[in-house]
């Protein structure tokens, strides 16, 4: 299903409508999840069972880990949640290199940013992770936020299915109780939010696609960079273009849930408009950001004295987070620098916070702030190089990196 | 009987450190350690280890985060809860 298609909004005006009737007992939320189960099948008639099966793992090593299971049951039973991560993203499996991305997703190049996952395997990336969020959370507080129904329900919200949020199960039950009791309020919001997401996605997505076509035609389009100023247009214009349309999407995806009377968190605040690498991910894809530091960076960290661990865990946290989109070498190696950028601020940051006089002096300089954001914002750009171009080689991305500085 | 308040010292000393040494530099118990630039992720497993060995209590999983550690009060707060 095209998500911007007379198809998909009649299918979202349906579920609303429908969800809003005054159902008898958990009809309203028997009706959702045959809702959600539904356009789980739009996109792949084989996507409700595999969600099914990672669902119903994730909810029993959930209640294990909520027994108190050791850390060995656990990982027995957590283990197979991996394989819809990384086996949908293989070659041979759905996830063919950048030729077979950007056939599958219906635009070529540029969809290895976004849009390419969610052709290759829908919302697996994102359930997989909510069911993982769940079955940890609930080994950390010996308790489970949701029933199974519910659990279902929840891990398989149409809006969240194709790009996230990976809304945590605590917030998600925070506003359930008000499923299908969306107010005035409720309306508008929802509304606003749904149009400032298709001006995103549709409006300002499609322009920046459009400036981007020498980064992701490169070699292969009839656009291809050829000059440096070339170059660095057709880069901002993918960077703004993964932002419009990453942002748009969880614009959206709050807008419906809205009109539902659910509240999902807030998924981008800004991200470039940051002076730091570590402010970048505390404004982008932020469910996936605290997935991470709470899953990954902070356990690897564990209980240290030594200044080199939390370093060490960046690097590892990141490279995953690289894997986590693909398993290709772009992704990683994004992932690797985007850990390496956390890890030389941090060194910064500790330097100079031992001259705490002159840190917050900085930190007041308007100017100084002008220079990080735009320091923070090329930094991010250029990581973008590698997978947008082909994630499956780099030799392309490192010509094209050439063609930036001038010398091709 | 009142638990006997948690000896802040070890606290100040640690973020005294962090800071260059500079004391007089050193915000107010009650000031948001994250807000002055002073606490972050990185620093986290740090402070919990001196949490941890400093008070001799144990800090789960589930209470690792900056919120719980933002500022000196809250840090003796919790040990003194988890006393």
């Amino acid at each position: 299903m095209d998500l911007i298609s007379l198809r998909a909004a009649l299918f979202v005006a349906a579920a609303v409508v429908l969800v809003a009737l005054p159902w008898p007992g958990p009809g309203r939320r028997l009706l959702l999840l045959a809702a959600n189960l539904s356009f789980l099948w739009a996109f792949d008639p084989l996507a409700p069972a595999i969600f099914l099966a990672v669902s119903l793992l994730g909810w029993f090593a959930a209640r294990r880990a909520a027994a108190g299971a050791s850390v060995g049951e656990l990982i027995l039973l957590g283990a197979p949640l991996l394989l819809p991560l990384f086996l949908p993203k293989l070659p041979g499996l759905g996830g063919g290199g950048a030729a077979a991305d950007a056939e599958a997703a219906g635009a070529s190049g540029v969809s290895n940013v976004v849009g390419a996952r969610m052709a290759m395997f829908i919302g697996a990336s994102y359930f997989t992770l909510r069911a993982m969020h769940v079955v940890l959370d609930a080994r950390r507080h010996r308790r489970l936020h949701l029933g199974l129904f519910d659990f279902l329900v929840y891990n398989s919200f149409f809006p969240m299915t194709v790009a996230g949020p990976i809304e945590r199960a605590d917030h998600f039950a925070l506003s359930y109780e008000r499923l299908g009791r969306a107010t005035r309020e409720d309306w508008a919001a929802g509304l606003t939010r749904i149009f400032q997401g298709l001006l995103k996605k549709v409006v300002l997505g499609g322009i920046a696609l459009a400036w981007a076509a020498p980064i992701t035609g490169f070699g292969t389009g009839p656009f291809s960079a050829s000059s440096s100023g070339q170059a660095w247009l057709a880069l901002y214009a993918i960077t703004l273009y993964a932002y419009f349309d990453f942002a748009g999407y969880s614009d959206m995806s709050i807008g419906v849930a809205r009109l539902m009377g659910l509240r999902l968190a807030e998924n981008f605040d800004n991200p470039y408009l940051r002076p730091s690498i570590a402010e970048f991910w505390r404004g982008w894809h932020l469910s996936l950001s605290f997935w991470i530091r709470d899953y990954l960076f902070l356990p690897m960290c564990g209980r240290t004295a030594s200044a080199l661990r939390p370093h060490a865990a960046a690097l590892g946290s990141m490279t995953l987070c690289g894997l986590w989109h693909a398993p290709n070498p772009g992704w990683v190696l994004w992932g690797l620098l985007h850990g390496a950028g956390l890890s030389v601020h941090q060194a910064w940051t500790v330097w100079l916070r031992k001259r705490f006089a002159l840190k917050k002096k900085l930190a007041a300089s308007i100017p100084v702030r002008v220079v990080a954001t735009a320091l923070t914002f090329h930094f991010v750009a250029l990581t973008w190089v590698f997978v947008a171009i082909d994630p499956w080689r780099l030799a392309p991305s490192v010509r094209y990196l050439g063609v930036l500085f001038g010398l091709n | 009987m009142s638990a006997a308040p948690v000896d802040r010292e070890p606290l100040r000393a640690h973020f005294t450190a962090l800071i260059g040494g500079r004391r007089e530099l050193l915000p107010t118990d009650d000031a948001s350690l994250v807000d002055e630039g002073i606490l972050d992720s990185f620093g986290l497993a740090e402070l919990v280890t001196l949490v941890e060995q400093a008070y001799g209590v144990k800090v789960p999983d589930k209470d690792l985060s900056l919120a719980t550690f933002d500022s000196i009060d809250k840090i003796a707060a919790y040990v003194a809860a988890r006393r």
